[in-house]
């Protein structure tokens, strides 16, 4: 398996639903996970393989599920939402090639790194997550024939809608033809691989949906009188928060007692924070900057109502957190999260008023608030990384 | 030439990073140590040396100076040097130096609360009764910030005059150095204060030629200056000699004022700003976080206890220090590294938590 790294604020919903399924997969298989390590996180340096089953693991009770991993850290300076346009507006002294040949470069190191951990490992499938794994993927697919698997958490159509077709797209594309299976995180994914991406078989898209893992809610004392809109993610334009700061000035026009947490980093942060100030809605918007697990947890267990507004969402690991956490959930329809979660009040990404009716339904309506929550619960029952892992699993084995 | 030195003195009360989570916890706002580091680094580096000089010119030279020391600089200056502020005092009793009135907190209350301007120049009235035993009579407002308005609420505190920006506009064909009449409140005194001469009356290799200027014979001119921005080796023998070759004389806000009698008014509608460093209302209320802030307080005007001595006034006073939307700017003059939207941030989790512990 070719992961994207130990789960970090660089690779957020990726990072965990890769850890998760490594951990399911080495309770059934042989799993050696070539991942990238870029100095700064706290896991093990590069090159060094641990082969956890002859440490010793009386200790620790979760270890015998991973009795049968080997992790192998490579340093790598790419992350898997590396957008240079993005990124190039807090440093002018490089230009949107510069940046772009970084990031190439960053990609063959890791790609041959790569290459070279797996010499001497025994294999039988490489399975490979998103766009930095790929290039490695299809050249161990080249060089050793065994079949490949690619597991698509977000595309370059979800987080690029400035730019038709990047590099990375070229990439994705390479891998849907060239690869043997592909696993979708939703039905909305594969629609998008297979109507974006040249001609794909839909034969060899399996729509596998993430897990949830429940997080630990505190009881916290909320100190506002108002209620609580949540919004949790990267604050780029894939997630939609412009669209949220206009969700916002529907709602705040019917039900001012009510106030706006926008949870995450990204470069439209310094712009969201102006156009906030702009519209005389700062005294009811909270930016909180990135925020860990802890915090988070924090903030379901006060948020009134969690809105995903996203542009083009593949899962969103984040709403079945609200969800779990007992939080009424209103999604975007262009997100996987919107299929498993059959209470979710749910508009398309551009129907501002959609969104703010159903905001406002479940601010004013507890009988409203009560259905969407609870029938979330029940279908939550079913979305467990072990159910997830197994179908894996299963799309793994029938490989021809 | 009759010249007017003032010297304003102020200390930043500097912002702790403040989250959301934070809100509603009892967590401070200010940064004690990181105030207190800066605050004394600048008190050694400038602010002393100057009132040393100020302390040693006055007794032994024809020096005469007023000047405005904000509460919170006051604060500073006692905590490290008690004995600077007895001798500061004596200075005072003595007649040599005159204190300026104005705001504890160098606050824009007068902006946007009567009661919180109000407020704060009592506090910082009661602040130089009890440690100088002294009454100002003239005053000088945060960043001079004035309007006919400003002029009536400066002159119902008390007050017989008050610095003025100068702004070439409202002069019309008036000269700024004498003295005006507001024309918001009757009796009050205006002095414009020249913010482009003390650049080159305190630049050693120039404050000679400015003494030959003879378009400013038999004109009042205020000279103000910020310590933190004035050269660390001033050219007092320089400055004291030309105004004796020229047969100029140094005078005291109220001396000038009584000398200097006019009845030409300086008609301002409008709050305008011109600091001794050249800055205008632009630079602290004029883009969108800044506005944005400043309505924020202003919404919190009325719900705030109005006892002088409350902690939440103080908070509030303190936070609308002119150096906090300064901080707030956009064009990149502040050396804060805090940037202008996480200053933003922190600020308005301070105003939501003033909020929660007012309702």
């Amino acid at each position: 398996m070719i992961g994207p790294g130990e789960p970090n604020a660089l690779n957020s919903g990726l990072g965990i639903a890769a850890d998760q399924i490594a951990k399911y997969l080495a309770t059934r298989t042989e799993l050696t996970l070539i991942q990238p390590y870029n100095g700064d996180q706290d896991c093990p340096d590069s090159g060094v393989s641990i082969r956890v089953k002859n440490a010793d693991l009386s200790k620790f009770d979760e270890l015998n599920l991973m009795s049968e991993l080997t992790k192998v850290n490579v340093r790598a300076g790419i992350t898997p939402y590396f957008y240079p346009y993005l990124e190039i507006q807090n440093e002018e002294e490089y230009t949107l090639e510069e940046e772009n040949d970084v990031a190439k470069k960053e990609l063959q190191s890791f790609t041959s790194q790569v290459l070279s951990a797996s010499q001497g490992i025994e294999f039988d499938v490489i399975y490979a997550h998103d766009w930095t794994a790929i290039p490695a993927g299809m050249k161990l697919k080249e060089k050793t024939k065994k079949p490949l698997v690619v597991h698509m958490h977000s595309l370059d159509y979800d987080r690029n809608s400035q730019l038709n077709q990047s590099w990375i797209h070229g990439i994705e594309q390479a891998s849907f033809k060239e690869s043997d299976a592909i696993i979708s995180v939703s039905d909305y994914t594969a629609d998008v691989i297979t109507h974006n991406y040249g001609d794909v078989k839909t034969s060899k898209v399996h729509t596998v949906y993430n897990g949830n893992e429940a997080l630990t809610i505190p009881k916290v004392k909320k100190v506002f009188k108002e209620k609580l809109i949540l919004f949790v993610g990267r604050l780029t334009g894939q997630k939609g928060p412009n669209v949220f700061l206009d969700i916002a000035e529907k709602v705040l026009q019917k039900y001012p007692n009510v106030r706006f947490v926008l949870a995450g980093q990204g470069h439209l942060m310094s712009g969201l924070i102006l156009a906030v100030a702009s519209k005389k809605m700062g005294s009811k918007f909270h930016f909180t900057g990135h925020i860990d697990r802890e915090k988070l947890a924090e903030l379901y267990s006060i948020a009134d109502v969690y809105c995903m507004p996203s542009v083009s969402e593949p899962f969103g690991l984040a709403a079945l957190e609200a969800a779990q956490a007992g939080v009424p959930v209103v999604l975007s329809r262009q997100s996987g999260a919107a299929e498993v979660l059959p209470g979710a009040l749910c508009s398309d990404h551009w129907d501002v008023d959609g969104f703010a009716r159903h905001i406002l339904a479940i601010l004013k309506n507890k009988k409203t608030q009560k259905k969407v929550v609870d029938s979330n619960k029940v279908a939550l029952k079913e979305l467990t990384w072990d159910n997830t892992a197994k179908k894996i699993l299963e799309v793994l084995n029938n490989i021809k | 030439m009759d010249i007017c030195f003032v010297f304003n003195f102020h200390c930043h009360k500097y912002l702790n990073q403040y989250s959301f989570f934070d809100i509603g916890k009892n967590r401070q706002y200010f940064d004690s140590k990181l105030s207190d580091t800066t605050n004394l680094k600048n008190l050694t580096d400038y602010q002393l040396p100057l009132l040393e000089a100020i302390e040693h010119l006055t007794t032994k030279t024809n020096l005469k100076c007023s000047l405005f020391f904000s509460g919170v600089f006051l604060e500073v200056l006692s905590q490290h040097h008690p004995e600077m502020t007895r001798r500061i005092g004596k200075l005072v009793d003595s007649g040599k130096i005159e204190l300026l009135g104005g705001t504890y907190y160098n606050s824009l209350a007068c902006l946007y609360s009567h009661d919180a301007f109000k407020l704060d120049i009592k506090k910082h009235a009661k602040a130089l009764k009890s440690i100088f035993n002294y009454k100002a009579n003239c005053f000088t407002n945060s960043e001079n910030i004035y309007s006919n308005d400003i002029g009536r609420q400066i002159k119902s505190a008390g007050f017989k005059s008050t610095i003025a920006p100068a702004v070439e506009w409202y002069l019309g064909s008036n000269n700024c150095h004498q003295i005006f009449q507001s024309d918001g409140a009757r009796k009050l005194s205006l002095l414009l204060a020249d913010c482009s001469i003390s650049k080159f009356l305190f630049d050693s290799s120039r404050s000679s030629t400015f003494f030959m200027d003879d378009s400013l014979k038999n004109k009042l001119v205020v000279v103000q200056a910020d310590p933190l921005h004035l050269p660390k080796n001033m050219p007092w023998n320089k400055i004291l000699s030309g105004i004796k070759t020229r047969k100029n004389q140094l005078l005291s806000i109220e001396e000038a004022v009584k000398i200097h009698q006019t009845k030409t008014t300086y008609h301002i509608p409008h709050p305008l700003a011109l600091n001794c460093s050249g800055l205008d209302l632009s630079y602290f209320i004029e883009n969108p976080i800044q506005k944005d802030i400043f309505d924020k307080l202003k919404s919190l005007k009325n719900e705030l206890p109005s006892k002088i001595d409350s902690k939440l006034q103080a908070d509030q006073l303190a936070l609308s220090d002119s150096r906090n939307f300064l901080n707030l700017s956009t064009k990149a003059i502040s050396k804060e590294t805090t940037k202008p939207h996480d200053h933003y941030l922190n600020m308005m989790n301070m105003l939501t938590d003033i909020e929660i512990r007012v309702s």
